[in-house]
């Protein structure tokens, strides 16, 4: 039992650009760096709370830690374990321990199948269940952990609300009983209303199992809510994390000054920073900017952020990757 | 926020069984009723053919081109052989052979589109597509004919098996659409493998082939079975057309394409009956199975048997 749930080490994901042999032969195609030298530690029972505006590489990096791809450099260590290289017995380990929620509930449940055959698919692959009457009875337990009716086994995903179709989701996550659980955008595709009481459901379902989250958004306001600790990410790298509430009380990173500028806080004692909007896009990820990756869009960039990258560095309990914030 | 409340979602009615369902959708879709009916009457008639015929269908009598009557149904061929008789007959080979084929082309088609839109981009699915993309730039038909010019229309021995030609038949036109199944499952596999419950299989720890054969093929049946009665359509027409060169069942056992064929000459003499219910027999049945394509891919799609509901 290791304090240290999770660590990346190093974490990069590179994506060849054109991958035909044809492109690999003649040296053409560029590579695309995803994720890069992502340093993140999660704690045992804790939330850590990943925002960043869409192609930043949230969703790849959630990707990465779930082994869902493989990462091409830097480690992934999961309760003490490097997971990295992971072979097919351990693999089993380490699928029944972590898990994700994705985003879209329409699209994350097998249309053709039953909730029941859904959640009956997991349990069978690491509870080794084989009654059907055990089967069942066991999803049912996981419909009323998410607050459905035991009723709702025998209907198909179509069926159902996307407020539902997210709870079964979670339940699917749930089946393996994991330790750690990966959000990626879980409520983003929901209506507010529903918003609310998943976000909620999420909160109980973790005091209740003592679960560690991950969760990745891009509202902040729930990030808040829900999140001990907060990791800004920007074009594949982390410029800004440490605990929520001192971040978002005084943001360091001009891009989480402006990221949060645009965002209404419910706090009256908050004070509106100054930044105006972001201007300008993204970078194209297959021609990325010299020194500082924000530095293009970044209203306060001088001659040193064209030239060199800053490192993450410790100021005042958080760590930030800006040539500008003074110790 | 410190006491939270899990709602309890209601259960609402149940949704209907799907084959109450279908029924439903049938009496609201008359050219698919209307469909099934004629391809019920096919069927039958391929299935048992002695209870249906009037006459017997390769004897000979001295009733010569004698029109439709309530005797003769289809009137009577140049060797006074009753036309019914033989259409009945020969609706078992168009359906045998319409469906062994297309069994055998969803056998091949298949598991090589699946496994080529699964497991690509790459050699795998560029090595299976370029092979079926050379069977597809041949036209079928003249293929078929190649084949059965060098293997013949008689049956052949391979050791101690007898292939009837009919077999040879089958195996050929079966392999000739086995691309054309590949094709489709493969572009159905592409879009189902990027929906997200494929991720999530994999993030519960299911492997690959289990997630392809189990959860994508699953959700590629739609597509699946519209291509397939597409296929027995154009597997019936294959054949009749193959018989009507010569090249398909020889007679004396009849078959729609052949009947065609024997009829040819009497077009311009006024002995209309054996050229038109042979056609209109081809015709209809392959009417049918499209009309019945089209119901399918509107019934199967479970994302599209909420519309209608209140």
């Amino acid at each position: 039992m290791s304090e240290r749930l999770l660590e990346l080490v190093g974490v990069s994901k590179t994506y060849e650009a054109d991958a035909s042999l044809w492109a690999r032969l003649m040296g053409a195609g560029g590579a695309v760096r995803a994720v890069s030298e992502v340093d993140l530690t999660v704690t045992r029972g804790e939330t850590l709370g990943l925002v960043g505006e869409s192609g930043c590489g949230k969703s790849t990096l959630a990707r990465l830690i779930l082994k869902l791809e493989e990462v091409t450099g830097g480690d992934v260590i999961f309760d003490g374990r490097n997971v990295t290289g992971l072979g097919p017995q351990h693999l089993a380990w380490f699928r029944s321990r972590v898990q994700i929620v994705f985003q879209d509930p329409q699209s994350s449940l097998n249309r053709s199948y039953r909730v029941e055959t859904i959640l009956a698919s997991a349990l069978r692959l690491h509870r080794g269940l084989k009654r059907r009457s055990d089967l069942r009875e066991a999803a049912a337990d996981l419909l009323r952990l998410v607050g459905l009716d035991p009723a709702f086994l025998d209907r198909y995903p179509h069926e159902l609300s996307g407020g539902q179709r997210q709870r079964v989701g979670i339940a699917r996550a749930l089946s393996v009983e994991p330790d750690l659980l990966v959000l990626d955008e879980p409520v983003s595709a929901l209506d507010v209303s529903i918003q609310a009481q998943i976000v909620n459901l999420l909160h109980d379902l973790q005091r209740r199992l003592g679960l560690t989250y991950v969760f990745i958004s891009h509202d902040l306001n729930v990030v808040r809510y829900l999140a001990d600790r907060v990791a800004v990410m920007y074009f594949g790298r982390i410029v800004e994390t440490g605990p929520v509430e001192t971040i978002y009380r005084r943001p360091r990173h001009p891009y989480t000054r402006v990221l949060l500028s645009a965002v209404a806080l419910p706090d009256p004692e908050h004070e509106l920073p100054t930044e105006t909007a972001l201007t300008g896009e993204v970078p194209s990820p297959l021609a990325p900017p010299s020194g500082c990756a924000f530095h293009p869009r970044c209203p306060l960039a001088q001659e040193r952020c064209r030239r060199e990258r800053p490192e993450l560095r410790e100021v005042g309990g958080v760590a930030v990757a800006c040539h500008l914030v003074e110790s | 926020m410190s006491t939270v409340v899990v709602e309890r979602q209601s259960v609402t009615q149940p949704a209907p069984k799907a084959s109450r369902r279908w029924l439903r959708q049938l009496w609201r879709d008359p050219l698919a009723l209307i469909s099934l009916v004629v391809l019920a009457v096919v069927l039958a008639a391929a299935i048992a053919p002695t209870w249906i015929a009037t006459h017997s269908h390769v004897r000979p009598s001295m009733e010569r081109l004698v029109p439709p009557s309530t005797e003769r149904l289809m009137g009577t061929d140049q060797f006074g052989r009753d036309v019914f008789s033989r259409a009945v007959v020969a609706a078992q080979v168009s359906i045998a052979v319409g469906v062994i084929t297309v069994v055998l082309a969803l056998a091949i088609g298949v598991p090589l589109g699946a496994v080529a839109g699964f497991y690509g981009p790459g050699p795998i699915d560029t090595t299976i597509m370029r092979i079926m993309d050379v069977m597809l730039a041949f036209p079928p038909i003249i293929l078929a004919i190649a084949v059965i010019a060098a293997l013949g229309t008689e049956s052949i021995e391979i050791g101690p098996f007898e292939i009837p030609h009919i077999a040879k038949l089958m195996f050929v036109i079966g392999l000739l659409y086995a691309p054309q199944v590949a094709r489709v499952v493969r572009s159905a596999v592409l879009v189902e493998k990027n929906e997200q419950y494929v991720m999530a299989e994999r993030a519960l720890g299911a492997s690959r082939p289990r997630i392809l054969f189990r959860d994508v093929l699953r959700n590629c049946i739609s597509p699946i079975s519209v291509q397939a009665t597409v296929l027995v359509a154009n597997a019936i027409i294959a054949e009749a057309s193959l018989s009507f060169l010569g090249l398909g069942i020889q007679p004396p056992q009849p078959s729609w394409g052949g009947m065609l064929a024997d009829a040819k000459t009497y077009v311009q003499s006024g002995e209309w009956w054996l050229t038109v219910f042979p056609g209109m027999l081809i015709f209809v049945t392959v009417c049918a199975l499209n009309v019945l394509g089209d119901y399918l891919r509107d019934v199967l799609d479970p994302r599209e048997a909420t519309a209608g509901a209140p």
